[in-house]
């Protein structure tokens, strides 16, 4: 009887281990932490080629500035010439954009697209999906030759681009492989692949290369590829209005 | 007492069999309760992700470039507009004599216009601009006073009181080419930027059918059909200091009215002072701004923009100690000629605008509301009689708002079934005289360079509504300008009406 006793114990333990799994918090947090900069200031080039079908494909070539530790970053057009010196000043959730053909800023809080790819201009800043959203459930599974765990996010506020987000993440490493992005009413909306191409700086990995895939106009996606990346601190001025005014 | 027997090892692991069976069970179970649907990879991703990562450093700079604070060279950019249209007008289409076929006003619409624009930073701290526009036919016509003779009898009673001046004109042509900016950029030691010249100056938060700040200011009208264009500034000084570490900013502004006695075209007395200071906390954006002109009316500004997620909001209050504009009396009379008018320089007036929209860029959808009120309306006449004034009382035209109340819509919706096709509508009201106007549209783009549209516009209130009186096309806007014909012509569309424009876009674009 007391063996019985012992054996349900053990069985009840080990489901409940294998229930509990990894701790998949740490791991969201893990996740936002590679790519957070802290307190050094984060610049890089990102390379933008959208395809869409019946059309040439169109690059655009975007210059960042982040400063993690206060939550800012700067997006300044560099291609094509036609939009060169827009820009993109983002602070928490607040967003000024400033069109040098009319000198206007405008301020939002709206997470447009860049040009006319598929790239938010949210997708830039560092990662806060432990802040963001809380897990709903989660799984293992295998991407390519890798193992990975799949998490599904539900947003905990409605300042988020997407209410359900389903990640997947590489095991051995806190870096996501995969990014499914749902609408409200749960229609898939964008697949980002973050290709296992890294830029190592700072202790931390970059994607090097993100494939952003419009789910709702097949055939349309963007390709990210960074280049010039460099950490190290920037100046104030860089985040302010006055310096995306300086593009104009 | 008995010692538990020890089981063979074999019999061991039978028992335990059903407990380990019952545990990988539990498991199992809790797994599935927690895996995502469709949570495998496709064999495509697959694929991508089948190869050995590569992992690069970082270029180790310490500086990164700012390449779009230096051009090597002049960039010169512009953009051409060109279309082929056609349009149909009916003047009272609800009057019951509608005739799809037999429109009032037809009326072909070929344009072409452009503009080109130089950008020159031969260092980051010193910058040229300059932005030139022009139209076909290129040339314009302008009417000037050739001879004034005095008139003691008045062939006109009672449009014109006697004694009154007949006078002759003349005509002359002019290239229509105009320099809509032309200004430099500098900085002191990277933290006051300041710009000097013709330039816009778009200082307020509101960029819809009613910009109260930016009217300040601004030289041109807003587009109903394009509200965040440009708007054509004064020769202006501008001066930004950004707070470091913060999103503090404040600007100073001054400028620069041409007088129109060409002696002496500028006077201390009329330069436009205004400084604004900016704040942002949480999600909203706050500036206070005063005015001061010695030959102006004083004013002051209060201006917030706000939002969360893909709602956003923003307002404009102006007090405002004054008013330039010449309010009608009309005295108890209909009679026009026994009306008067009088600016009211010792009394406070308040306008104010509230508007919001929501963006939906996944679903390409944009819609906005946008209230106005006028605080120096012209609260005795109708719209019809405010223009009839203003044609023969030309100097005291002004650009406010007639009425009180004011409201605005709009609705945008690109990518519709396919990339290539686009619908919106907008439409704007006079809350006062309930008249307004109706423009809805759908555009499908060939190519990147040409498209096709069809719009309509709809007018609608009461006879001697604001919004009808131009009609649906405009067509009375021509009549209204003549001013150097005797007697002048007042004519005016007094109901609702409809126009139809068929518009090809034929290689227009930027560059």
């Amino acid at each position: 009887m007391k063996r019985i006793a012992i054996a349900l114990f053990l069985a009840a333990s080990a489901s409940l281990l294998a229930a509990a799994g990894p701790d998949f918090k740490s791991m969201l947090k893990a996740v936002d932490e590679m790519g957070d900069f802290g307190k050094q200031d984060f610049s890089a080039v990102y390379s933008i080629v959208t395809e869409k079908p019946g059309e040439n494909p169109s690059t655009t070539e975007i210059q960042i500035y982040r400063r993690d530790v206060q939550n800012q970053f700067v997006i300044l057009i560099n291609k094509p010439e036609k939009q060169k010196g827009q820009g993109y000043l983002k602070i928490d959730d607040n967003v000024w954009f400033f069109d040098p053909e009319s000198g206007n800023f405008s301020h939002s809080t709206i997470k447009e697209n860049i040009q006319n790819s598929q790239a938010k201009n949210s997708d830039f800043k560092k990662h806060t999906f432990s802040e963001d959203y809380e897990i709903s459930s989660t799984a293992a599974g295998k991407l390519g030759a890798f193992e990975t765990w799949i998490l599904d996010l539900k947003a905990r506020t409605n300042e988020v681009s997407y209410q359900h987000v389903r990640l997947t993440i590489r095991k051995d490493k806190s870096v996501p492989l995969k990014e499914e992005d749902y609408s409200v009413s749960e229609k898939l909306m964008r697949t980002v692949l973050y290709l296992p191409t890294y830029v190592e700086a700072a202790g931390k990995l970059i994607p090097a290369k993100i494939k952003m895939i419009d789910e709702l106009n097949k055939g349309e996606q963007s390709v990210l590829t960074i280049s010039n990346v460099r950490v190290g601190a920037l100046p104030d001025s860089n985040f302010t209005k006055a310096f995306l005014s300086r593009a104009q | 007492m008995n010692m538990p027997r020890l089981s063979p090892p074999e019999n061991r692991k039978l028992r335990w069999l059903p407990v380990a069976l019952m545990g990988a069970f539990l498991a199992l179970g809790a797994a599935t309760a927690q895996t995502p649907a469709g949570g495998t990879a496709s064999s495509g991703d697959d694929e991508l992700f089948g190869s050995e990562e590569v992992t690069q450093a970082a270029v180790p700079e310490a500086k990164p470039k700012n390449d779009f604070l230096k051009y090597d060279l002049v960039k010169v950019g512009g953009s051409i507009s060109s279309s082929l249209g056609g349009s149909a007008g009916w003047d009272d289409p609800w009057g019951g004599s509608f005739d799809l076929f037999a429109p009032d006003s037809t009326r072909l619409t070929p344009a072409l216009s452009g503009k080109v624009t130089l950008v020159a930073k031969p260092v980051e701290d010193f910058g040229v601009n300059a932005d030139f526009r022009f139209s076909y036919p290129f040339v314009s016509s302008a009417t000037y006073l050739s001879g004034a003779t005095y008139k003691a009898d008045n062939p006109y009673t009672p449009l014109l009181v006697d004694p009154y001046v007949s006078t002759t004109s003349g005509t002359i042509s002019a290239p229509n080419i105009s320099i809509r900016s032309f200004y430099s950029k500098f900085s002191f030691k990277d933290s006051l930027f300041m710009s000097f010249g013709k330039q816009p100056i778009a200082w307020g938060v509101s960029k819809g059918f009613f910009q109260p700040a930016d009217d300040i200011f601004a030289l041109s009208s807003v587009d109903f059909s394009d509200t965040a264009a440009e708007r054509e500034g004064p020769l202006a000084f501008k001066a930004m200091y950004s707070v470091p570490r913060t999103m503090t900013n404040f600007y100073f502004l001054a400028g620069f009215p041409q007088s129109t006695n060409t002696s002496d075209p500028y006077k201390f007395e009329d330069v436009r002072l205004a400084l604004k200071a900016e704040f942002s906390f949480g999600n909203t954006e706050l500036a206070l701004a005063g005015f001061y002109g010695k030959n102006d009316n004083p004013r002051a500004i209060l201006m917030a923009t706000t939002g969360t997620g893909d709602f956003n909001f923003y307002g404009e209050a102006i007090a405002k100690y004054g008013s330039e504009r010449y309010f009608i009396a009309k005295n108890g009379s209909t009679n026009a000629s026994l009306w008067t008018s009088a600016q009211k320089t010792e009394d406070f007036f308040f306008t104010g605008t509230l508007g919001g929209f929501y963006t939906n860029s996944d679903s390409n959808i944009t819609i906005s509301a946008q209230v106005l009120y006028n605080g120096e309306s012209q609260g005795e006449v109708s719209a019809q009689e405010a223009y009839s004034w203003y044609l023969l009382h030309s100097s005291e035209a002004d650009r406010s708002r007639l009425s009180p109340w004011y409201a605005g819509i709009t609705f945008s919706k690109s990518k519709l079934f396919t990339d290539d096709l686009s619908v919106s509508l907008y439409g704007v009201t006079n809350l006062s005289d309930l008249s307004g106007m109706i423009v809805p549209s759908i555009s499908y783009a060939f190519t990147d360079y040409s498209n096709v549209k069809l719009s309509a516009n709809f007018t609608f209130g009461a006879a001697e509504g604001e919004f009808l009186i131009n009609g649906p096309d405009n067509r009375y806007i021509a009549t209204h300008s003549v001013l150097t014909s005797l007697p002048p012509v007042l004519a005016f569309d007094t109901t609702p009406g409809a126009a139809v424009s068929l518009t090809f876009t034929l290689g227009a674009g930027s560059f």
